[in-house]
């Protein structure tokens, strides 16, 4: 008994191809480009997490509480120096930590906000494609009819009537999402109608299998490789336009800092003060830029058809 | 082709129904409605008669402040055959009468310029918004086209590689932030550094003219180079990658091979018949670009205080001003759609294999 596992286990080794996820990563780290957007990316989410341990709140490597004011005169707007590495904004707030807790946030947003879009536009993208027909020109035509709305001024009003009703972070996190999910809904549902015909899914059902069984343990586990590369660059899209609107006064809204309300912070300083403008600034598009880097990396490097 | 235009601007017409209806139900339903952000909003300035003014402007109540049903108020708003004003006409005995967005009543400015009529402002606005656009969309092509097409026949050389570094630092840059390093280089900084003596030139970072000058064409242009910059530098990003790919596609195809065999100069092989095929998806590309780039002049006019559409809402949503704001989300979502048509005729132009009947 015991030889023959082994025996099968040798031949099952002698004729293993790699895992798909050693595949996709050789194929990734071929990408200069992705591995530098990598390590950034890495770095800034390391520094920016461990801004404060949370739950019990105690800093670790910010060097001040964000929202603690100097407002003396050697205090506000102080040049960076040993004590402030990258200087204090008009409330005498330390530049350096404030940039790392809006770093959570708005790293935060752009993930769940892409989690949420993921999901319900994979589901329905799958709904569509699976059952085509009445389902799929209904929820096909409704998504028509969203991408016919410009989408952007409508934001910055669903902001303006849900803010005050929600709190900023779940409006903004609703109003994004509720356009962002169009996108994959289509590309899943493309998947989707591609893997229909396709026989394994027929020995699915030739097996027993039921509709949701066969949706969700075999067609999306087959479409997840364009989903990835979608939800990678989304993540940077919402980053994107989370500071946008935050920058408008239309987003997050102080106290809580994020990238975007930093910028507006100093909105009447910036001319005398350009560093207060350009570290916020620097930091979206360093994040967003490495977040592009490795999207594009990621889709050369799961796409089937390359593989050789 | 005919058929196929008056058929797609029947549907445009439906989806433009749909969804200003989606959009005049999602704003009014929310608990409270537009009319309690106005009290809030508008201070002391707002007496119950204004919401009352304002709630029978939108279609929410009648003159004496009686809600209307939720399923009533859209049609109130679009078109009320109980109001007073607009169409009174009669064609073979059918009598049409009265008033609402439909008939061009789009009220009067609360705030931004209390009394104005909405129609008035807003198209003061267009020209200055569209100008913005269309001087963005030329150079973004004619600049996107060239970069495209050098760094596919070049792939993998240095320009190239640049190339690409450059657009994905553009598709990922925050407009606004690129707004304001431009406004700190070019407005201030070049104005006041003076190497060797020089004036360097410096470009206005506010409004559209100078004050006296409206009939001076080129100090509006002058005005025009920072935001349309920033309003470009995106889509400029954008397309060069996606005309890169698209030409780098339509190369390895048999029929350029041919072209190549016959002895062809190159400069005929990659003009004449590479770019003008790859060039066919970027119409629908550049197209359905114009809702995104209403979004951006948003931001860019704000930033730029061009006295645009974008920036009459921003002051609109910031006061509360629901007459301005409304009639905004109409025009843009009717400029929308109509693109959104205009890239399905022009790509049947463009492509000869598309036959639309």
């Amino acid at each position: 008994m015991a030889t023959t596992t082994s025996a099968l286990d040798a031949e099952r080794m002698a004729t293993a191809e790699p895992s798909q996820l050693i595949v996709t990563w050789r194929r990734f780290r071929r990408h200069k480009l992705a591995l530098v957007g990598l390590f950034t990316l890495l770095t800034l989410v390391v520094i920016c997490f461990l801004a404060e341990i949370p739950i019990i709140n105690v800093r670790l490597l910010a060097p001040y509480d964000p929202a603690v004011q100097d407002l003396t005169k050697e205090g506000i707007f102080a040049a960076s120096s040993a004590k402030h590495w990258l200087g204090t904004d008009d409330l005498g707030r330390d530049i350096l930590s404030r940039l790392m807790y809006a770093g959570r946030i708005s790293l935060v947003i752009g993930l769940i906000c892409t989690l949420i879009v993921a999901i319900f536009g994979s589901v329905v993208g799958a709904l569509a494609g699976f059952f085509g027909g009445i389902v799929d020109t209904v929820l096909m035509r409704i998504v028509d009819l969203l991408l016919a709305i410009p989408f952007f001024p409508l934001l910055l009003v669903l902001s303006q009537l849900l803010g005050p009703l929600l709190g900023s972070i779940p409006t903004i996190i609703i109003a994004m999402t509720v356009f962002g999910w169009l996108g994959i809904s289509r590309l899943v549902r493309g998947q989707i109608l591609s893997l229909r015909g396709l026989d394994f899914v027929e020995a699915t059902r030739a097996l027993g299998a039921s509709n949701s069984r066969i949706i969700f343990r075999h067609m999306l586990p087959n479409s997840l490789a364009p989903i990835i590369v979608n939800g990678t660059l989304d993540v940077g899209g919402f980053i994107l336009l989370e500071s946008t609107l935050s920058f408008l006064g239309y987003g997050v809204k102080s106290p809580v800092p994020t990238w975007g309300n930093m910028l507006s912070d100093v909105n009447n300083y910036f001319l005398n003060h350009p560093l207060l403008a350009f570290y916020p600034g620097i930091a979206i598009l360093l994040t967003v830029v490495s977040i592009n880097f490795m999207g594009d990396a990621l889709r050369d490097a799961l796409d089937p058809r390359l593989k050789q | 082709m005919t058929a196929f235009l008056i058929r797609r601007l029947i549907q445009g017409f439906i989806v433009l129904i749909v969804a200003t209806a989606l959009i005049y139900f999602v704003l009014t339903l929310i608990p409270g409605g537009p009319l309690t952000g106005l009290r809030a909003g508008g201070g002391n300035h707002i007496t119950a008669a204004d919401v009352k003014r304002i709630g029978y402007l939108l279609g929410i109540n009648d003159r004496q402040g009686h809600n209307y049903e939720w399923y009533e108020r859209y049609f109130k708003w679009m078109f009320d055959p109980n109001k007073a004003g607009g169409i009174d006409f009669t064609v073979a005995g059918l009598r049409l009468h009265g008033d609402g967005m439909l008939t061009g009543d789009w009220g009067r400015s609360l705030l931004v310029e209390p009394k104005r009529p909405v129609t008035a402002m807003i198209g003061e606005r267009i020209p200055f918004t569209l100008i913005l656009m269309s001087s963005s969309l030329i150079i973004s092509l004619l600049l996107a086209i060239p970069i495209g097409i050098i760094s596919a026949v070049r792939q993998y050389s240095k320009l190239d590689y640049t190339v690409t570094l450059l657009s994905f630092f553009g598709i990922s840059m925050p407009t606004f932030w690129l707004a304001w390093m431009m406004i700190i280089i070019f407005a201030v900084g070049f104005k006041q550094w003076h190497p060797f003596g020089w004036q360097l030139p410096y470009f206005p970072s506010d409004a559209a003219y100078e004050q006296g000058k409206e009939g001076d064409i080129a100090n509006r242009i002058y005005h025009l180079v920072l935001p349309v910059t920033v309003l470009s530098v995106v889509s400029v990003a954008g397309w060069s990658r996606f005309l890169r790919s698209s030409v780098l596609e339509v190369l390895r195809l048999d029929y350029v091979r041919t072209a190549w065999a016959k002895g062809l100069k190159q400069r005929v092989v990659i003009l004449k018949h590479a770019v003008r095929n790859a060039l066919i998806p970027m119409v629908t590309l550049v197209t359905l670009a114009i809702p995104g780039l209403f979004g951006g002049a948003i931001v860019t006019e704000g930033i730029f205080s061009y006295p645009g559409l974008g920036s009459l809402y921003l002051d609109a949503v910031g006061a509360y001003d629901w007459p301005v704001v409304m009639a905004y989300l109409l025009v843009v979502t009717s400029l929308t759609i109509l693109s959104n048509i205009l890239a399905d005729v022009l790509y049947a132009v463009a492509d000869p294999r598309i036959r639309y009947s």
